[in-house]
């Protein structure tokens, strides 16, 4: 004859067993009483777990969330926005010095050779000057500050709104 | 809308229509709540985990690619918050909680409330709060989400037989307790 332990009518109870050994141990069941007890007790807590009450959030939970999920959306637009809007005026600075460059190479610069390729060289050669002297010691100092600021001051917003966004 | 499928609705979301996560919110929200209450012993700590959960599956939902069933995979997030929360519990205060999967002995721990509860069923969801968090965890995914036991294995990313033992030694458990107890008159007349 079978002996019950509780693994056996846990399987029993969720229908785990073959056909063969669920029958033997129906058979046992009717036959024992100790048995019989202990199995009631199991498929009585098996019952009572079946109606475990379900807890409730407080009522505003979905609202609040929701209003945290519209929040955090909000902040990743603004943050985007703001991302773009410093390259963007890292991009005009840049565009800006080098227009500024060129139109100052462009007007100051005398007619030479009529040969397309001098002339090519030729303006070259002035306009890396030219640029060496704009980065020289004396101005590169003053370049690097004002990007180093704008750098700065864009960091600083940047992690203010990252902050608010978490917050 | 609100008799529309996780995957229709998790859809709508993916397209723009962000207020039609509040659908997937209510209707899960409950539940997780039940099972993160059962798990950290607290219902104000379970309330912000859960929303951290729900705030973290908005933002991973690109990542979902729709494998498993959405409730595994967000179950998953709050199961495993709350395991974060509650390393962060024992790191913090340095307790001597025992570890969440060592084997626990409800008869020795429980026996202090045995006569405040004359009722069978709020005695039985007054141990099954006591439980440790893991066996908690099963108890609820498998009775109040109806879980199978291959889905709760998902989420807790063990074996499906190691869930199974987990229910059963839950059982087995509240079983020796009430009995212990003398609950069983009811059960046995």
């Amino acid at each position: 004859m079978i002996e019950l332990n509780d693994d056996i009518l846990n399987k029993y109870i969720d229908g785990e067993l073959d056909k063969e050994l669920a029958h033997q141990v129906k058979i046992k069941l009717e036959s024992s009483s100790p048995d019989m007890k202990k199995y009631k007790a199991l498929l009585s807590v098996h019952n009572e777990l079946r109606r475990l009450p379900v807890d409730e959030v407080s009522p505003d939970f979905t609202a609040s969330l929701m209003l945290k999920i519209q929040k955090s959306l909000k902040s990743k637009r603004e943050q985007n926005f703001f991302i773009v809007s410093v390259l963007s005026l890292f991009f005009l600075i840049s565009i800006g010095i080098i227009g500024y460059l060129l139109a100052n190479y462009i007007f100051t610069a005398e007619p030479g050779s009529s040969d397309a390729l001098t002339q090519f060289t030729e303006r070259s050669e002035g306009f890396v000057t030219l640029l060496k002297n704009f980065f020289s010691k004396g101005n590169i100092s003053i370049i690097g500050s004002i990007f180093s600021f704008i750098l700065l001051v864009s960091g600083y917003f940047f992690y203010e709104s990252v902050k608010h966004s978490k917050g | 809308m609100k008799g529309l499928s996780d995957r229709e609705i998790l859809e709508s979301v993916k397209k723009g229509n962000h207020s039609d996560y509040a659908i997937l919110i209510d209707r899960y929200k409950n539940k997780a709540f039940s099972m993160l209450t059962r798990m950290l012993k607290n219902k104000m700590e379970a309330e912000e985990v859960l929303q951290d959960c729900f705030l973290k599956a908005f933002k991973g939902l690109n990542n979902f690619k729709g494998e498993a069933k959405f409730s595994t995979w967000f179950y998953k997030i709050v199961y495993n918050s709350a395991l974060s929360r509650l390393s962060l519990q024992k790191r913090k205060t340095e307790s001597e909680m025992t570890s969440i999967d060592e084997h626990f002995d409800l008869k020795s721990d429980y026996d202090y409330n045995i006569s405040e509860q004359n009722d069978l069923s709020l005695y039985i969801n007054e141990m099954v709060n006591k439980l440790p968090p893991n066996y908690a965890s099963v108890i609820t995914m498998f009775y109040i989400e109806s879980m199978s036991c291959e889905e709760i294995s998902k989420v807790m990313g063990t074996s499906e037989n190691n869930v199974k033992v987990m229910l059963h030694r839950s059982r087995t458990a509240l079983k020796e307790i009430m009995i212990k107890n003398d609950y069983t008159r009811e059960i046995y007349d």
